[in-house]
């Protein structure tokens, strides 16, 4: 089901993307969300400062419940923290409000996601183009068939997320968080519904795609290999940061 | 925005994600209009058929020759004229003379309907399109037998003399109230003028009569209203015979009923249908969020979607609704025995508002309830919308569903009925799931596995549960409540003119001839006649105040002002009569009055007032002790004003009585009338026949109207339960995963459902009893007879009709193979 990785084409739609890229820093600074349970406050996470360079990998690992998808959540301003700042090349996500941190994500943040999110109606085209569309880029359907040619999928663009096996869809996520050409790309566990083999070729594409786009990447993960790919990584213990 | 609004919903429709939300908009407005075309072509032709008894579709009366030339620009406009000339005057032959009604008539009288003549008095009658020719008249078996004249014979009119060419048997204009309408003779206009009876200062009522295409009719009407003189007046059926009136509004109110409850099931379907579309928008919105888009933009950008789809759905549902209607014509319109006139166009307007105002109004809540799922959903999938209450949204959503209740129902207060009535059921499903559903779940552990999954679902289902069981509630309420309603409708019509109801009347019968005549209808199969004394009497004085022509400004009350009235002698309240006010006679009451309460109105007459009346000279008062309500339309011996038996004992009196006599024994009524040479019969089968035949098309319509009404709340309850389907498929598929066998999920199916349409019914029952019972009062004036059936039908019935519905919706999902189901989405 699942084919061979395809190699990059160095003059693929990438290249032709006019917006000026630039690399993002971000700085997490003593950030900390905790919710209330009846009478009691859970710590999800606390006090976690930490920065990661322009162009940097960081991989992001601990053990379920230690507060990794809702670190990754603070980051792309999805979730707003209970103290604490994110600061992105200097500026701090939330001293804008909640349209202002989506304009932000629209112009510089690509995700993927352990349950791929894809939605069940749309082919595979009309969802990369999706992100496209609403930045309402012009030629959305051929640079989305450019990403999905990029991913292996120029075949299969008039598919449903049904009909493809996970790492088609997995790839068809991939396709569409580069698609918009981001500065920081966020995934949280990309391989996580995957079997080994195919998690090893979704690894291998994302860091491919990343090198010929040049992004600044976070990824949660259980995944030791993912892990070791990345040039750092962060370990969190019940909400804290125990490892750098 | 609107490109790209088109161009996701496109994608939608092909995903098939709307295609069920369309189906049952679609639907909800396919009913709708299906109802409103056919109901308004069943109005139309309805009222066309009522019009035959007008003469016309629009009257202009007046009491003298009218000073505008409106026939004129009736014509210009492409209507259909003609005129009538009435007035009473002395028909004499050589021997009699009698008083009577002369009409002289145009050419193409009448435009609606047609007169009917018979060859004899009391021989078999046939409709005609000719009038008298020239030199001839028709005169009504009443005049020819006052007059002694026979079909051939003469008769003297002023200064003409006129051949009696036909007995005319039936004439739509003269109505029910035949008691106040002389023998008629009828002419050509003519014929009339060579009569020289019609002189300045006669006492004449014109009518110029008019008749065509609606819209053409309710134009000229709208032009000429404001160019009438006094005395000059418009008359459409409405105007002219009050019991057809009686009859038309119950009609056209049963049929907005109709429409308003459809506009209900629409409400209800459309709302789970929207549901499901937004909760499977849940992830597309977070999504979205995450790539960056504005709340504003993805709420202008669904609600441009959903509006399109409106749109889209109000069009192929009024298409649907107008092919549906034209099947449905088609296939019943021998049945009907109608002409249905084509369709006006008001429905496809009310079609298409529909259709969007429908989606708009419920889509407006669950949409900002989408505004509020966290975009944090893209990463936890468990999280839903952030609670919180879109009253607003909520109050213009149903604001919007009553303003199309109330534009269906045509009157505020059956408007307001419904709507109590349907916040009622819905709040009576709420309370009922509460105080049934979850305690009876607490109880689930002690049942088989399939029973206890099936309540178990229902309880974990919470507010699904809920709202579907509103649905139902509404859907099974509207079913049973077009039934209740519909019965008491059809037997008010049975009953208004009964089978053997009077259908003539003998008057002229002299005291000495009581007995004697009672004896001979006897002896001729007509047994036990009730005689009424009937004395002719002028009101004079009203509380000692001498009655004045010049104090009754209004047509009706300077009419019965000026009249002479029938008096009567009464023992006991006759049928047909109700006590409105006072008391009926005490023992050995002499004297006073009972008067009939509109009369009363019109003269200002209350209870208590001394009445001076003037009978041949013999004067006669008393006190009103009593006023009665009287059914007109019951085609009985009714009198305005009557006392108790004796008061008028020294008077001159005559005798009336009425029985029923099947039309093939009419010959009897000839022999009655060679042995009693003085007694004068008033045939008034033809008209009986004609009402009959009116409140038996109408009654047929209603049927109808009610039947696709039925068939439609079935299908809106299937759309209902299909919604969830998607849901149903993964839940079977993992209790089968989790090893549930096929008999267990059956059970648990049925038993859900089966519970479901039991709550549904006890609701929908216990509502459409009492809305049955305050709509027969306050909107159908109707007598309204309980019937407990409704609770059999209702639980019994809904409980099977969910039942057979939820069977369909699911039927297949036993067979998916789990895995299939589990990855449904």
């Amino acid at each position: 089901m699942v084919g061979e990785a395809p190699a990059l084409a160095s003059n693929g739609p990438l290249s032709n993307n006019k917006r000026q890229k630039t690399f993002m820093r971000i700085d997490i600074e003593n950030l900390g969300k905790s919710v209330q349970v009846g009478e009691d406050a859970l710590h999800i996470l606390a006090d976690v400062s930490f920065s990661v360079n322009p162009g940097e990998s960081v991989a992001i690992v601990g053990s379920s419940g230690s507060g990794k998808s809702t670190l990754l959540g603070l980051i792309a301003g999805l979730d707003v923290p209970s103290f604490g700042r994110v600061l992105l090349d200097g500026e701090n996500l939330f001293d804008l409000d909640e349209d202002g941190r989506a304009a932000l994500r629209g112009r510089g943040m690509g995700f993927v996601f352990q349950s791929f999110q894809l939605l069940p109606g749309l082919t595979a085209l009309e969802n990369v183009m999706l992100p496209l569309e609403l930045a309402g880029q012009a030629n959305a359907a051929e640079v989305a068939r450019g990403h999905l040619e990029q991913v292996g999928l120029g075949e299969r663009v008039r598919h449903r997320p049904a009909q493809l096996s996970g790492g088609e869809q997995q790839r068809v996520a991939l396709a569409r968080a580069f698609a918009v050409a981001p500065r920081i790309l966020l995934a949280d566990e990309p391989t996580g519904n995957l079997d080994v083999h195919t998690g090893a070729q979704i690894i291998e594409l994302l860091f491919e795609l990343n090198r010929a786009q040049g992004a600044t990447l976070v990824v949660v993960t259980h995944d030791p290999a993912l892990a070791a790919l990345c040039q750092r990584q962060l370990r969190l213990e019940a909400g804290r940061v125990v490892a750098n | 925005m609107l490109p790209l609004s088109l161009r996701f919903l496109a994608r939608e429709w092909r995903a098939g994600e709307i295609r069920v939300l369309l189906l049952a908009v679609a639907l909800a407005v396919a009913s709708l209009t299906a109802v409103a075309f056919f109901g308004d072509r069943v109005k139309q032709a309805l009222g066309r058929e009522a019009n035959t008894l007008l003469a016309a579709d629009l009257a202009i009366a007046s009491d003298h020759p009218l000073a505008y030339d409106f026939a004129e620009e009736a014509r210009q406009r492409g209507l259909q004229v003609s005129s009538s000339a009435a007035f009473l005057s002395m028909a004499q032959t050589g021997k009699k003379n009698l008083l009577a009604g002369i009409k002289g008539v145009d050419a193409g009288y009448p435009l609606r309907g047609s007169l009917r003549v018979a060859p004899a008095p009391f021989a078999e009658d046939a409709p005609t399109r000719a009038l008298p020719g020239p030199g001839q008249v028709w005169l009504d078996s009443r005049a020819a037998s006052e007059l002694g004249v026979r079909v051939g014979g003469e008769v003297e009119l002023g200064a003409a003399r006129f051949m009696v060419a036909a007995i005319l048997t039936f004439e739509g204009e003269r109505g029910g109230n035949f008691m106040a309408l002389a023998p008629r003779v009828l002419l050509t206009a003519a014929d009339l003028n060579k009569t020289g009876l019609v002189q300045e200062g006669s006492r004449v009522s014109y009518r110029l009569l008019i008749a065509g295409a609606d819209q053409d009719v309710a134009d000229f009407r709208d032009w000429c209203e404001p160019l009438l003189a006094r005395g000059e007046k418009l008359e459409d059926v409405r105007d002219a015979r009050p019991e057809l009136r009686q009859i038309l509004d119950k009609a056209r109110r049963y049929l907005g009923l109709a429409a308003v409850l459809t506009v209900v099931l629409a409400a209800a379907a459309t709302h789970m249908a929207l549901r499901r579309y937004v909760q499977r928008h849940f992830d597309q919105y977070a999504l979205m969020r995450c790539f960056g888009a504005s709340q504003r933009r993805l709420l202008s950008l669904y609600f441009l979607q959903l509006a399109g789809l409106g749109l889209a759905a109000g069009l192929l549902g009024t298409a649907l609704g107008w092919v549906t209607q034209l099947a449905l014509a088609n296939l019943l319109g021998g049945v009907l025995r109608l002409g249905l006139p084509a369709a006006s166009w008001q429905p496809f307007g009310l079609g298409i508002l529909a259709g969007v105002a429908l989606i708009l109004a419920f889509a407006l809540p669950p949409l900002l309830r989408l505004a509020r799922v966290p975009t944090l959903r893209v990463l936890r999938r468990d999280l839903g919308p952030v609670a919180g209450g879109a009253w607003l949204a909520h109050l213009v959503g149903l604001a919007l569903v009553a303003g199309l209740i109330w534009w269906q129902a045509g009157e505020t207060r059956l408007a307001l009925i419904v709507s109590g009535g349907v916040l009622g059921v819905m709040a009576l499903a709420a309370a009922l799931i509460q105080a049934v559903l979850w305690p009876l779940a607490r109880l689930a552990r002690h049942l088989p596995p399939g029973p206890r999954l099936g309540l178990l679902g229902l309880r974990q289902r919470g507010w699904e549960t809920t709202l579907q069981a509103m649905a139902l509630s509404l859907g099974l309420l509207a079913l049973l409540l077009l039934t209740l309603v519909r019965g008491d409708l059809l037997d008010a019509w049975r009953n208004q003119v009964p089978e053997g109801a009077p259908n003539r009347f003998v008057i002229n019968i002299q005291p000495r001839q009581v007995a004697p005549v009672q004896a001979w209808l006897a002896s001729h199969e007509v047994p036990n006649v009730m005689l009424y004394p009937m004395i002719r009497a002028r009101l004079t004085a009203i509380e000692g105040r001498a009655v004045r022509l010049e104090d009754y400004p209004e047509g009706r009350a300077r009419n019965l002002a000026e009249r002479e009235f029938n008096l009567s002698e009464l023992s006991t309240l006759p049928p047909s009569n109700e006590l409105e006010a006072g008391h009926w006679w005490w023992p050995g009451q002499t004297s006073g009055f009972t008067v009939e309460s509109g009369i009363a109105k019109t003269l200002n007459i209350h209870l208590g007032d001394k009445l001076d009346f003037d009978v041949g000279g013999l004067p006669l008062s008393g006190h009103v002790s009593s006023l009665r309500k009287v059914e007109w339309d019951s085609f009985r011996v009714n009198f305005f004003v009557a006392t108790p038996p004796g008061a008028m004992s020294a008077m001159p009196k005559s005798y009336i009585t009425s029985f029923h006599l099947p039309p093939q024994r009419g010959a009897v009524l000839a022999d009655l009338v060679a042995a009693f040479p003085n007694l004068t019969v008033i045939d008034v089968a033809q008209m009986l026949n004609e009402l009959r035949g009116l409140t038996d098309r109408v009654s047929q319509a209603v049927q109808l109207v009610f039947l696709f009404s039925l068939g439609v709340g079935v299908l809106v309850m299937l759309a209902a339960l299909y919604s969830r389907r998607a849901e149903r498929a993964r839940e079977i598929g993992l209790w089968r995963t989790l090893g549930a066998s096929k008999r267990t999920l059956r059970a648990a199916l049925a038993s859900e459902f089966a519970l479901l349409g039991l709550l549904a019914g006890l609701v929908a029952a216990g509502a459409a009893s009492v809305l049955a019972w305050v709509l027969a009062n306050k909107v159908f004036d109707l007598p309204h007879t309980p019937d407990p059936w409704i609770w059999l039908f209702g639980l019994g019935g809904g409980m099977l009709l969910v039942l057979l519905a939820g069977w369909f919706a699911t039927r297949d999902l036993l067979d998916e193979p789990p895995l299939m189901a589990l990855r449904m989405e």
